[in-house]
């Protein structure tokens, strides 16, 4: 489960990077960058606080 | 932290290590120390906040040149990574304590009081310009918030007002009930308002079709130029004077196992005091030479953003603002429990939070930010030189160390002689003469430091006689 979440976490900061760079070259349009960077943070927090919630023991 | 009993509680500890409130009256053992690795973090995720949303625009509101501002920032940031490295970090692993705990060693606690009121309140209006970035971002949904321009410092009106307040209201509630949560919080919001920072950059570019950063960034036509290579170069190297040359960093960096930890702050310096600055400036340039903006009178950070990005970058403003605002909401109240000692941390936190939330109401401390962190390193910063002498140069130029705890003074008057002459003249230069703040924090820390040195002289050698 650990390495799931530490997978998803990776793969949402990586979209978050890449997104923008295909802007940039036209491999994507506007609102699709919007999306996927509105998908991206939605995962990249969910996993984190998930991560964090498992590292710390129990949440607060 | 519980409240009330001295010592003072150390209102710089960082927001990303927990365990830096402990040790405050003793040096760190070396089984609590840490390696490199926990300061690079750290410092890439203090110095990426929502403040850098304003300051990146501001430059370009400026009128600065293209070639001043990158070189001005690349030298000046490496001068602050030196500061970091060979004066606070070298003390820090040098003396292992708190700030505080130096300070009350050489200027008596009653001095150490007054500096934790100046600092206290130094942060409330610090937190106060993060909640009006915030505002600025909650506003862009609801058509009636009247956003404040670059001109302005008074509010702006009435949904204005209660944006702000209904922010820093949350942001104190926060700061009360929750801070471990927002430490972690920010810790996990670092990598990505990162990267979103540099997502704003090079959608500009792209909208903008062209990588020519040196064409992008100078002035537009018409653009009075107010700041060159030198203002750049002080503003970055001294915007965090109090941090490095003013030690209140020797509360973070006593942890660190080897002074080359200092080094980490150039993951604070380069990414956030740079690349984050450098993007950030590019949305202004964009609206200016786009969308019409006048350069001077800017966009509000909220509105360019979720103009580049979309909802991702309009949550990144509110959390880079909520994330920055509320370890400094945090900080001020340990400085007024410092300072007021019957207050309870929830009362204290409450006082500065009541003034954090007043002044985000009032936009002229996040439009004139450049100014006021100019003012904040010139007013903290000459105190770290007193450590700086007693540190590095007292066995060498015949002056005693820890003067306040060898002659058992509850207050230095040397201390407070040498702070306040360099302070009162630099304050004069900047409202009466019209010098820019930044170029204050370096002059005055190097007199406060002269000065603390031959008065401490002359009260040694009364002493003997």
């Amino acid at each position: 489960m650990t390495s799931l979440l530490k997978y998803l976490g990776w793969l949402a900061l990586s979209a978050t990077a890449l997104a923008p760079v295909l802007y940039f070259f036209d491999h994507l349009d506007e609102p699709a960058l919007r999306r996927i960077l509105l998908g991206a943070m939605v995962i990249w927090f969910a996993v984190a606080a998930a991560r964090d919630r498992r590292i710390s023991g129990a949440g607060d | 932290m519980a409240a009330a009993t001295p010592p003072p509680p150390d209102p710089s500890a960082s927001t990303l290590a927990p365990s830096v409130n402990e040790y405050e009256r003793e040096p760190v053992p070396v089984s609590a120390q840490k390696g490199p690795r926990a300061f690079w973090g750290m410092y890439a995720g203090e110095h990426t906040a929502g403040t850098e949303f304003m300051i990146g625009p501001l430059f370009i509101a400026w009128g600065v040149g293209a070639a001043d501002l990158l070189l001005g920032l690349l030298v000046g940031n490496l001068v602050a990574v030196l500061a970091w490295r060979f004066i606070t970090a070298e003390a820090a692993t040098g003396l292992r304590q708190t700030l505080y705990y130096k300070l009350e060693q050489i200027c008596g606690r009653q001095l150490v009081t007054v500096y934790n009121v100046a600092n206290g309140l130094l942060f409330c209006f610090l937190a106060g310009a993060m909640v009006t970035v915030s505002a600025t971002a909650v506003g862009v949904p609801f058509p009636q918030v009247q956003m404040p321009a670059f001109s302005d410092t008074m509010p702006t009106g009435v949904a204005w007002t209660a944006t702000c307040l209904v922010i820093g209201g949350f942001m104190t509630v926060v700061a009360i009930k929750g801070y471990a949560f927002v430490a972690r919080m920010s810790a996990i919001a670092a990598p990505w308002m990162f990267l979103i920072f540099v997502a704003c950059g090079v959608v500009i570019l792209k909208r903008l079709d062209s990588t020519d950063l040196m064409a992008l960034l100078e002035p537009a036509p018409g653009t009075e130029s107010q700041i060159g290579f030198w203002g750049v170069a002080f503003f970055s190297a001294f915007c965090n004077a109090a941090m490095h040359i003013g030690m209140a960093d020797l509360s973070v960096l006593r942890y660190a196992r080897k002074p080359s930890s200092g080094w980490a702050a150039a993951a604070g310096m380069y990414l956030g005091h740079y690349v984050a600055w450098v993007c950030a400036a590019l949305l202004l340039v964009y609206w200016v030479r786009e969308r019409g903006a006048v350069a001077t009178e800017g966009v509000p950070p909220g509105v360019m953003v979720f103009d580049a990005l979309g909802w991702a970058g309009l949550v990144c403003v509110v959390i880079a603002g909520w994330t920055t605002a509320n370890p400094t909401i945090y900080r001020a109240g340990l400085a007024f429990q410092g300072a007021l000692p019957k207050l309870t941390r929830t009362q204290a936190t409450l006082l500065a939070g009541g003034v954090c939330t007043v002044a985000g109401v009032f936009p002229a401390f996040a439009m004139k930010l450049i100014g006021f962190v100019g003012l904040y390193g010139t007013i903290l910063a000459p105190v770290g030189a007193v450590i700086v002498v007693d540190f590095f140069f007292a066995k060498q130029w015949g002056i005693p160390t820890d003067p306040a705890a060898r002659w058992r003074r509850a207050f230095n008057l040397d201390v407070l002689v040498a702070w306040l002459i360099p302070i009162g003249i630099a304050l004069w230069l900047m409202f009466d003469r019209g010098v820019p703040a930044h170029f204050m924090p370096l002059p005055c820390w190097i007199a406060c430091g002269l000065i603390y040195a031959g008065l401490t002289k002359r009260s040694a050698a009364a002493q003997l006689a």
